[in-house]
């Protein structure tokens, strides 16, 4: 392929005509909102680059703002990698993905309401009931339970990729615990503070209303209307790896964070041990999955749960976000039927479209699959960040072996779907610009009315041709610009 | 607030205390070392061992680089001072949204300067310990300054100052029972000054009392004081002021006890006599003082950390 050399900081720069570029069309000119962006850059040399670069890792350093990675004994908090350049995407752009995603998360939430009620979409064959009951996010204890204003998913975060022609199509839907959110709003703060001179003049639309949006979407929750409900945010604890993302958000709602020992729960109303005695809970963000909410209805050897916390929310006594049992609905394989679960409930076709997906249980597509295991990405249904997955062009005859047994074993687990050319977008990695694939998290809140921040995490695979975006995985984050009109 | 943050507030300003009075401590024995005849080293180390509760290391060499990789850098010496650190950082995290960012920020680049390597410091002990008392300092500060004077701040209060009386009991009580209990030395009087500088307060008495060091006076500074921060009156009071904000801000109905408690130890420190103190004997009012300031401990996790639930439950 011709290379076509770029002026520094850009003179390593590679365009490669199977990937949507973010900055660059084929030709290697800067696509129109990148263009000012793209000038500023041109002025600056690659050590003052390496200089904001070390200013930014400063900040969220000092700040705290870490991860934990899991296995890992030595030094387990970790900053989450942080790019300088930042991601743009047009109004135009933004409106597909904002009504694409509302239509999407309607849909997905009648659905979650169905399948716990009537099941009618079951009863007609629309989605398979073998696959919804087998799932194993599946809650039969939640059947026939009303969940406040029939919201079952009030925040969501969908991981969407920009396909080969441009278009954004979802890659998978977060309606469990997706987390993070605070990166999104802490990488804009550090864009701010470093590159103030990037930033005005571009009309970035702001993104910090969040804290508020999450807010009132929690508030809307409340058991009974009452009008100024006690919300709290109940999270692991200090070990979990998203803690820094719990702090953040209490704080910036101004809500206590509890731990599952700081709650009790008496006569199916929950309370929170204060100083000043108990205090009745009406609402809880709860950043904890279902296994581990009540040891008496799930899990019984949770420790970070409340006992007899689902029957105070089954006696409509407190409002859980999200409900239980939405973890049905983001399964990998009932992906697969999100266009028709769309075109069932709101009667339109699909905005957003999704990716090819094989299901493994349907023999043709699974001997197709296993023939073919060496081009495709086979993932395991129920798992999340980038864990339990096969990147079949960058696997090793071994690992195939492998996963040709596994899913054999248990073909209702594992889904394989092509191997995406995911879009890639500028970076400065190791002093020099330089190409890596991407993928956009934008997060959704559902109460009253659904509401997207414009914008999302831009998550990056640092390693040179890596797909995974993960931050577990070695994966980094940057900001997203939405711009006005 | 919940009961588990207040735990936190009250423990992450204990241990901030702990790391500067550690901290100091060591410092002062480093210059007091410089001056010292070859007999007099044991004793003083000793000492410093004592007050920092690390009496198993006493059979150690206490040359310089052994003493402050025990007393600073040593993470498996819980008294340690960068043991303190990282369990104040450690609590700070878990109310990591009760405090400002700004505390939270300095607290944090405290913990990162003390993490491993730290090279740069291995030849200069005594900068080190400059640094540290700074940024403690600076700590103490911002978090007068930008968090709000609530419940919160007050539960950091209590444990400031309750950490603080403790450690002042400690080292009154075991300078006095080995200088006075010894023959009179020449060096007696840098002994003395070591003292007060362990509490900052060499300059805060000369000024009250001229550079005239006798023990009773000094005692009577350390304890009685009611002006001066690092005085044990002082820091009773100050525990008093903030118990009282946190029964008027929680409305507490529990509270008689405590205020009961607070109060008469207030009074002990209010009304006594240096020279009566001294002639009925240093060490058991010290251990009385002690052992009220347990008891007050006691019964405010009693009354606001962990109360029994039955009795706050709705009937």
């Amino acid at each position: 392929m011709a290379h076509i050399p770029l002026p520094p900081p850009f003179n390593h720069y590679k365009l490669e005509q199977q990937f949507y570029d973010e900055m660059f069309t084929p030709d290697a000119t800067p696509r129109p909102p990148y263009a000012a962006l793209y000038q500023r850059l041109l002025t600056m040399s690659a050590q003052d680059l390496d200089r904001y670069q070390q200013a930014a890792d400063a900040s969220f350093l000092h700040q705290g703002i870490t991860f934990t990675v899991y296995g890992n004994e030595a030094g387990t908090e970790k900053i989450f990698p942080y790019d300088l350049l930042p991601r743009i995407i047009t109004q135009a752009e933004w409106t597909i993905i904002e009504t694409g995603l509302t239509q999407r998360i309607m849909a997905l939430n009648l659905f979650l309401h169905d399948v716990y009620h009537e099941g009618k979409i079951l009863a007609e064959g629309v989605v398979p009931v073998d696959l919804v009951f087998s799932c194993r996010h599946f809650r039969r204890e939640m059947r026939g339970v009303d969940v406040p204003g029939g919201i079952y998913v009030s925040v969501v975060g969908s991981d969407l990729v920009r396909l080969e022609d441009g278009r954004f199509a979802v890659l998978e839907d977060n309606l469990r615990v997706p987390s993070g959110v605070s990166y999104m709003l802490a990488n804009r703060q550090v864009m701010k503070r470093i590159f103030p001179n990037f930033f005005s003049g571009y009309g970035v639309q702001p993104t910090n209303q969040y804290g508020q949006n999450l807010l009132a979407t929690l508030k809307a929750l409340a058991p009974n209307q009452s009008a100024d409900p006690v919300v709290v945010l109940l999270t692991p604890g200090v070990f979990n790896s998203a803690y820094y993302e719990h702090t953040f958000l209490a704080r910036q709602m101004g809500i206590e964070l509890v731990e599952g020992r700081d709650l009790l729960v008496h006569n199916n109303f929950v309370y929170m041990r204060t100083t000043r005695g108990l205090q009745r809970v009406d609402v809880i963000y709860r950043r904890l999955d279902d296994d581990f909410l009540d040891p008496l209805a799930f899990r019984h050897d949770s420790i970070l749960g409340v006992s007899g916390l689902f029957n105070a929310y089954r006696a409509g006594n407190v409002s859980l976000a999200n409900a239980i049992g939405t973890g049905v609905a983001d399964d990998k394989a009932l992906y697969a039927y999100v266009p028709k679960i769309i075109q069932y409930y709101l009667n339109e076709e699909p905005i957003l479209p999704n990716i090819e997906t094989y299901l493994l249980e349907d023999d043709a597509q699974r001997q197709h699959v296993l023939a073919n295991l060496e081009h495709l990405v086979v993932k395991a249904v129920g798992e999340s960040g980038g864990y339990g997955m096969l990147i079949g062009p960058h696997s090793t005859a071994v690992e195939r072996a492998e996963f040709k047994e596994r899913i054999e074993a248990n073909p209702r687990n594992y889904i394989a779907q092509p191997t995406l050319s995911l879009s890639r977008a500028p970076c400065f990695i190791d002093g020099e610009v330089d190409a890596r694939h991407v993928d956009l998290r934008p997060y959704i809140l559902y109460g009253k009315e659904i509401k997207i921040v414009p914008g999302g995490l831009t998550r990056v695979a640092l390693k040179r041709g890596s797909l995974v975006v993960n931050s577990s995985q070695g994966g980094g984050s940057k900001d997203t610009w939405v711009l006005y009109e | 607030m919940l009961s588990r943050v207040a735990d936190s507030l009250y423990w992450l300003s204990r241990y901030l205390e702990r790391a500067e009075h550690t901290t100091r401590l060591t410092s002062v024995y480093f210059d007091l070392i410089l001056d010292q005849s070859s007999r007099m080293g044991g004793d003083r180390y000793q000492r410093l061992l004592k007050n920092i509760h690390a009496t198993e290391y006493q059979n150690l060499p206490f040359d310089e680089e052994t003493t402050i990789s025990l007393l600073v850098l040593d993470r498996k010496n819980p008294w340690s001072v960068v043991s303190s650190i990282n369990q104040a950082r450690e609590n700070a995290r878990q109310v990591r949204e009760q405090i400002s960012s700004e505390l939270w920020m300095q607290i944090n680049q405290l913990y990162l300067m003390m993490s491993p390597p730290y090279d740069a410091w291995e030849n200069q002990p005594q900068m080190l310990m400059q640094q540290l008392i700074q940024h403690l300092y600076l700590i103490g500060g911002i978090a007068d300054a930008t968090m709000s004077h609530n419940e919160g701040w007050q539960f950091m209060q209590l444990g400031r100052y309750s950490e603080r009386a403790n450690s002042i009991l400690r080292l009154v009580d075991i300078h006095f029972e080995a200088v006075i209990g010894r023959p009179p030395q020449a060096e007696d009087h840098m002994d003395w000054i070591a003292l007060l500088k362990s509490c900052t307060a060499f300059e805060a008495y000369c000024n009250v009392y001229t550079a005239d060091l006798t023990p009773a006076r000094i005692a009577e500074f350390l304890l009685l004081n009611a002006e001066f921060p690092h005085s044990l009156h002082f820091s009773i009071n100050m525990m008093r002021q903030a118990l009282k904000q946190i029964a008027i801000i929680t409305q507490s109905h529990r509270n008689q006890e405590l205020n009961r408690r607070a109060g008469r130890l207030q009074s002990v420190l209010q009304f006594s006599q240096i020279d009566e103190v001294l002639a009925d004997g240093l060490h058991d009012f010290l251990k009385g003082i002690q052992q009220q300031s347990q008891a007050i401990h006691d019964t405010v996790y009693q009354v606001y950390i962990t109360f029994p639930v039955v009795e706050e439950l709705p009937i």
